[in-house]
């Protein structure tokens, strides 16, 4: 029988452990987030193939929804423009609201505290496989002008998660779907606070839930779980809406578990909140 | 053409396979995910490439790529570089001494691969308590998903390697 163990064999695992090791490690201290050279060099080497891959099968998705889905997307059309003519009867009379509030404030003396943003836009171009976390790749970075920590939201104002790791031409973000992302938050009728994480539960499940919540609070369903506002995420963002609430293993305080119309699935573009204070 | 080049050629056709792997897991598939799991073919490739091309090279291509693999984000990175040279030795090994070289048979040790490099970091959070036996339903999951993969990567390998004679 060949012999299994030689020199050649024995270096290459002695070379694989110490490579485990290192990465194990790195990984450790840097908790998720920082982007290494050789990270960087790698991903952006990728980046261009995984934008054109990704284009051919948003492309392909297109005409398939074109060719099979065409009355569905009709119908969901229509729906779509009494939402928005219904929107901006809203947008219309928040305006109204607002010079009134601005004509307040200027008669009382407030100072006015108003925050200005500017949203670059990106294609998701990769989907994170683990079972353990959840994250997708962007096809822009530091050469237009991302960074780790920014935000990212989908064009109807819900949260997707955060910045982790920035290259020159591609960006990661951990999604809030992500066991390891921790957003403060508040219920945007009763004011109640909390936080929003990803938790898994005991079957094994993941469930978005608002923890930390009093003992006392009532909800209705689908209340608006917004953003509390930070320095990683500006105020008012949409984190979920209510689906119910319970006490949690301590007893002492409640968490209620949300729905959130972030399908990670479907997502395709998202827009990274540049933030511009003024 | 001179064996060199064709040595060469088998080569990159390995390696741009197991990008062509990365991609499509990361790019197209990485949007699946079916009761939690989703795909993960890498360890299939270097299993195949090393089940063609014997434990020594077949293990070294199976650092290299893994190494790759790691540096372009993948979760368990580390993990996978030592679970990946070692299985990739293990069935280079064992395609030299003992099984038949048949494309189903690739297949299934592929499989078995996938199953062992999965399994590590499983252990190791059960270990640490942050799962619990329950948890490894996705893991299988993944494997079953990975099963036409499996033979299409296994074919696809044996086809490369008959491009240069090489099967020291």
């Amino acid at each position: 029988m060949k012999r299994f163990w030689n020199k050649k064999i024995r270096n290459l695992l002695i070379v694989a452990g110490v490579l485990a090791a290192i990465f194990t490690l790195t990984a450790a201290l840097r908790q998720g987030a920082g982007t290494g050279l050789g990270e960087n060099a790698v991903n952006t080497l990728l980046t261009p193939f995984r934008s054109a891959l990704s284009w051919v099968d948003r492309s392909a998705e297109e005409i398939y929804d074109y060719m099979f889905r065409f009355q569905k997307l009709k119908a969901e059309n229509e729906a779509l423009k009494q939402e928005v003519a219904r929107q901006n009867a809203a947008i219309d009379a928040a305006e109204s609201y607002r010079r009134e509030n601005l004509r307040l404030r200027e008669l009382l003396g407030l100072e006015q505290e108003a925050e200005e943003f500017s949203y670059e836009s990106a294609y998701v171009i990769g989907w994170d496989n683990s079972v353990w976390e959840e994250r997708i790749t962007i096809d822009k970075g530091t050469a237009h002008g991302l960074q780790e920590g920014m935000c990212a939201i989908t064009s109807t104002g819900q949260v997707v998660g955060l910045i982790t790791q920035c290259g020159v031409n591609w960006a990661t973000i951990s999604t809030i779907g992500d066991i390891s992302l921790q957003v403060s938050a508040q219920v945007a009728s009763s004011g109640y606070s909390g936080v929003v994480q990803t938790v898994r539960t005991d079957a094994g499940q993941e469930e978005l839930q608002m923890r930390y919540l009093p003992q006392g609070a009532s909800f209705i369903k689908g209340d608006r779980v917004v953003t509390t506002g930070g320095e990683l995420f500006p105020r008012g963002l949409l984190l979920g809406t209510i689906r119910s609430s319970a006490l949690d293993e301590t007893g002492i305080s409640k968490y209620a578990v949300l729905d959130t119309e972030l399908e990670m699935g479907t997502l395709e573009q998202v827009f990274i909140i540049v933030r511009d204070e003024s | 053409m001179p064996a060199r080049y064709q040595n060469a050629m088998k080569w990159a056709l390995y390696a741009l396979l197991f990008l062509f792997t990365i991609l499509l897991q990361d790019s197209i598939l990485g949007r699946v995910q079916l009761l939690g799991a989703g795909f993960c073919l890498c360890p299939l490739v270097t299993a195949a490439v090393a089940a063609e091309e014997g434990a020594e090279n077949g293990g070294l291509f199976a650092l290299i790529s893994a190494t790759f693999w790691a540096l372009s984000g993948a979760t368990d990175g580390g993990s996978f570089i030592l679970s990946m040279t070692v299985l990739a030795i293990v069935v280079g090994y064992l395609f030299r001494t003992l099984l038949n070289h048949r494309w189903w048979a690739v297949a299934v040790t592929n499989l078995a691969s996938l199953f062992f490099c999965l399994l590590l970091p499983y252990l190791v959070r059960i270990y640490l308590q942050e799962l619990t036996l329950k948890s490894l339903l996705p893991m299988l999951i993944q494997c079953l998903l990975a099963l036409p993969f499996a033979c299409g990567i296994a074919w696809l390998c044996m086809q490369i390697g008959k491009v240069g004679q090489n099967r020291g």
